[in-house]
């Protein structure tokens, strides 16, 4: 295996000479004691309880537990979408809240417009946000070359692939250049071989462009393989059991997935998980 | 095949040439089962009618034979009158029909978009909506007039309804992560409907155009046969006192054959319009 040099976040994000967040300089989202309870016909479920964690500057940090833990309910606060019953999130400085050009989204689903092309939907934020049109169409078309569209830039969306939509999605998500990314289980609705291509072209993109990421998704290996520390989190009620960082060296090289420490992390975060023995059947 | 066409002369020749045309064209292809099929039952069922008239087990005024009808057809359409009342008639009915799409998608937006239009609005054309509109016709003779007025109010009466849940509905089906994505990116209400919700709710916004046109056309031909002095609703009520079926019959044609018009332009124009239908 080659010698891959280990770069700490501060350094990735120094590298991309980022504006009002000076590498290293406090956390890009601090998450602080958030609740938040959910009323249903049944009665009410506490979703998330008393939850906190932060993400670092440049720093990829993954929320992973089963449904039900609250982590997907926890990036919706974050982006401003919901708000919490209790507990503050600050993101990027400022609490959180929805319309922001420094965050940005990326769902399971690709979410893609099908009466606008690919690149049609790429520059969709760009019309919101009033970008000028000339420099997105620019910044779209070397995103589309980044996430492997090129090619495909007039194409409607049903004549893509699942991954590949997921591909212009992310793109999409690019395009504004935020600061932050919010990732929810994005590849969550792929096949095991797309996900994990799709996996490493995500660590690729996240070493070279630096930005600040919270990823949400179920799988323990996707979680471990992509970020620089793990949240895990248990569900009924949402809780944090533990924060732990994965120490692996940067840039990813695909063949960690098969290395003793990865595995005993995996191993580790599973203990977490399953202290209490098989997975409950889904209550919900 | 053939052989049926041989022994059923007069109705083969109107519709025979036509068959005979299309296997010679579509030999060897799987069309074939699919244009024949229908014109091959349609013949059959023309056939028995044909028979049932001519043998006078039923009395010529009740059921015409077809080939009656289309001698009636072929004289009619030769009559100014009745490309007038053709006229009138589909004049009543697109208009009633626009004026009906327009109020209910302005009135359906509202509700779809604000609560408060919900709340007040919805509960009253329900109730509308319930009560026999049909029954309205004498009444809007009485406010509009015995010109084609009344007969546009009464279409557009009756195509209201349907086009209003549609859009509705299509409003409400939208998909919930595209609407989170346009709030995460800021987006006004009105960048919302523009970009997101109105093309979102097209599909199901024209699957209940392709009904209102149709009940256009039915509200205002009801509305000529309560009053009216010009229309095919009115050339129907004359034949139909004076004992000419066939003529009754060949203006029954004539208003399907506009029914089909009117809703091969709204398939059309749903083609153009909604490109990526059905493609997902």
């Amino acid at each position: 295996m080659a010698d891959a040099v280990t770069r700490t976040p501060s350094e990735v994000g120094a590298q991309r000479g980022l504006g009002a967040f000076a590498a290293g300089q406090g956390p890009s989202i601090v998450v602080e004691n958030v609740s938040k309870t959910y009323e249903t016909r049944g009665g009410s479920v506490e979703a998330v309880r008393e939850s906190s964690f932060d993400v670092k500057d440049g720093e990829f940090v993954a929320l992973v537990g089963p449904s039900g833990c609250g982590k997907s309910t926890i990036l919706q606060i974050c982006a401003g979408l919901i708000p919490s019953d209790g507990g503050s999130v600050v993101v990027g400085g400022v609490e959180a809240q929805p319309g922001r050009r420094e965050v940005g989204i990326m769902f399971q689903a690709p979410v893609l417009l099908p009466w606008r092309t690919v690149t049609e939907n790429v520059l969709l934020p760009t019309e919101v946000f009033g970008i000028g049109k000339k420099e997105a169409l620019k910044r779209a078309r070397e995103l589309l070359e980044l996430v492997g569209l090129q090619g495909f830039e007039d194409k409607y969306p049903w004549e893509l692939s699942g991954g590949m939509q997921q591909r212009a999605s992310l793109a999409r998500v690019l395009v504004y250049d935020p600061d932050i990314l919010l990732m929810d289980e994005p590849f969550a609705a792929l096949d095991e071989f797309t996900r994990e291509r799709l996996n490493l072209e995500l660590a690729r993109i996240h070493e070279s462009l630096g930005r600040t990421v919270l990823y949400v998704t179920h799988n323990i290996q996707e979680a471990v393989f992509l970020s620089d520390r793990v949240v895990v989190m248990k569900p009924h009620p949402g809780e944090v059991l533990d924060i732990i960082p994965t120490g692996l060296p940067r840039p990813r090289q695909f063949e960690v997935l098969e290395e003793q420490r990865t595995v005993d992390l995996v191993i580790k975060i599973r203990r977490m998980l399953f202290a209490d023995g098989p997975p409950e059947a889904d209550r919900e | 095949m053939a052989n049926d066409l041989a022994h059923a002369p007069e109705e083969a020749v109107g519709s025979g040439l036509g068959v005979r045309g299309l296997l010679a064209r579509a030999r060897g292809s799987e069309n074939v089962v699919i244009v024949v099929l229908p014109f091959f039952s349609a013949v059959v069922f023309l056939a028995i009618w044909q028979a049932i008239s001519k043998s006078g087990t039923v009395d010529e005024i009740i059921l015409p034979a077809p080939t009656d009808i289309v001698s009636a057809l072929v004289r009619v359409v030769q009559e100014s009158f009745f490309w007038e009342a053709t006229w009138v008639t589909a004049q009543e009915a697109l208009v009633g029909f626009a004026a009906g799409v327009l109020a209910a998608w302005i009135l359906g937006t509202l509700i779809g978009m604000f609560r408060i239009f919900s709340l007040a609005f919805y509960p009253l054309v329900v109730m509308f909506q319930i009560s026999p509109r049909v029954a309205l016709a004498p009444v809007f003779l009485t406010w509009f007039g015995f010109g084609v007025a009344s007969k546009m109010v009464m279409a557009a009466t009756i195509c209201f309804f349907p086009v209003l849940v549609n859009v509705i509905l299509g409003l409400e089906g939208v998909n919930k992560d595209a609407r989170s994505l346009m709030r995460s990116f800021g987006a006004s209400r009105w960048e919302e409907y523009r970009k997101l919700l109105l093309p979102s709710s097209l599909p199901a916004i024209f699957a209940s155009l392709k009904v209102a046109v149709a009940l256009a056309l039915i509200g205002a031909i009801v509305a000529e046969f309560v009053g009216a002095s010009e229309g095919m609703g009115v050339l129907l009520r004359q034949f139909s006192f004076q004992l000419l079926i066939p003529e009754f019959f060949a203006v029954l044609v004539g208003l399907s054959i506009m029914g089909l018009i009117f809703f091969g332009l709204a398939v059309l124009l749903e083609s153009r319009v909604i490109f990526w239908r059905g493609r997902t």
